[in-house]
């Protein structure tokens, strides 16, 4: 009779991990206050004609990338204009850049009952040893954080007591990081094909 | 001097950066590190390498406290990597810019053993400009499992046709990995993986079926 005691004093921690696991994957994940605006502005570019959608490229706000050499050619290229050219009075027009591209929420989780502590690290923190804390705010093991990241492919792995690498044991693929050791891989698609 | 002149040398010294300053690599690597890394560095900026990729796995190699001579040579043999993917690249997309990511997907793509040949017939299955990180990364998740490269390149051109988004895309090799570890074989699991993704299979001969009793019905690519 102890004994069964016992087994059943066994069991209720996986049955309050898997009951917590189903409440994870039932939980909404949530997305940042810009993805409702995001969506419908999607939906309003789809059903807008061509024309219309050409003219809002151009008038729209969007991130533009540069190489720091062609930048820095074309900024002296313009005070150089401006300083061949006295008299001649222009008003620059200001591209307002969205600093905000597209991100999407993703949810890490690692399964480490044993582990005091559990960090994310990876390319998207410069591989920071402090990274991302997981939190386990039931202590059942399960430890998830939520990260918002534009859309890309990462390197990543846990970090375990503050020493211990661990991959996601849930990526997509693992791939060898040249050290001896495995990084975990992760696809964040963006929207278009 | 001119006042031009001294406008054009002024704005390039104020904005040109120095390479490596500003990354935030001199302040997080130690000298011996950064010595061994720097020319491996310059040089990649001068061929016009994606430098983060590069810094990254830098900053990799000292957060897990590795040997600096070891850093050095792992960065140097990634600055091969993506140097051979630019160039693949360039050839497969003449006059398109690249992105750094796009450089780092067809490195991961070449180490799979997929050509400059596979990688233009997927170029030419998307949108024109469109970009390939995400698809060059599926493709080779597809043929790192086993998929024949010529079924996998199939696929994920029939997905850019589509016009399948990218999130769909994504889930193709979790997918595939769910078949596999019910038995399929990877070129089966990749059809039953579009089939369950409501992606249309890509038109070509259809896949052997497998053996009696693996499970599922035969898995024909041409969609009935």
């Amino acid at each position: 009779m102890n004994t069964g005691m016992r087994e059943d004093e066994m069991e209720r921690p996986e049955e309050a991990r898997v009951r917590e696991l189903l409440g994870l994957l039932k939980e909404d994940v949530r997305a940042p206050a810009s993805f409702r605006v995001e969506v419908m502005e999607a939906v309003e570019r789809a059903a807008v004609s061509p024309w219309k959608r050409v003219a809002d490229w151009w008038l729209e706000p969007r991130p533009v990338r540069i190489r720091p050499a062609v930048g820095a050619l074309a900024l002296a290229a313009s005070l150089a204009l401006l300083v061949l050219l006295p008299g001649e009075q222009s008003v620059a027009p200001t591209a307002a850049v969205d600093s905000a591209p597209a991100q999407v929420v993703t949810r890490f989780v690692l399964i480490a009952p044993e582990a005091a502590s559990v960090h994310l690290t990876g390319d998207f923190v410069s591989w920071s040893r402090e990274g991302i804390a997981l939190e386990d705010p039931r202590g059942t093991g399960i430890w998830t954080t939520d990260v918002t990241l534009p859309p890309g492919v990462y390197q990543y792995t846990f970090v375990v007591n503050g020493t211990q690498w661990v991959p996601d044991p849930r990526a997509v693929s693992q791939v060898d990081d040249g050290f001896g050791q495995t990084n975990s891989v992760l696809i964040v698609p963006g929207g278009e094909a | 001097m001119s006042n031009a002149v001294r406008a054009l040398v002024a704005s390039l010294l104020v904005v040109t950066p120095v390479a490596g300053q500003g990354t935030g690599l001199s302040s997080r690597v130690d000298a011996s590190t950064l010595r061994e890394v720097q020319p491996v560095l310059e040089a990649a900026g001068r061929d016009s390498l994606p430098l983060a990729a590069l810094e990254s796995k830098v900053l990799e190699g000292v957060a897990k406290n590795v040997q600096p001579r070891q850093i050095g040579a792992v960065v140097q043999a990634l600055a091969e990597e993506l140097r051979g993917a630019r160039l693949t690249l360039r050839d497969v997309l003449p006059g398109r810019p690249i992105a750094d990511g796009e450089i780092v997907a067809a490195a991961m793509a070449r180490r799979q053993g997929i050509g400059a040949e596979t990688l233009r017939t997927l170029s030419t299955a998307g949108p024109e400009g469109g970009s390939l990180e995400i698809p060059m990364t599926v493709l080779g998740e597809l043929v790192r499992r086993g998929v024949p490269t010529d079924e996998a390149a199939s696929a994920m051109s029939q997905v850019m046709r589509a016009g399948v988004p990218m999130q769909v895309a994504a889930q193709i090799p979790g997918r595939v990995d769910g078949g596999m570890s019910s038995g399929a074989p990877p070129g089966r699991a990749l059809a039953e993986a579009l089939r369950n993704l409501n992606i249309p299979n890509p038109p070509g001969p259809p896949v052997t079926p497998g053996p009696p009793g693996s499970g599922g019905p035969p898995s024909g690519r041409g969609r009935p």
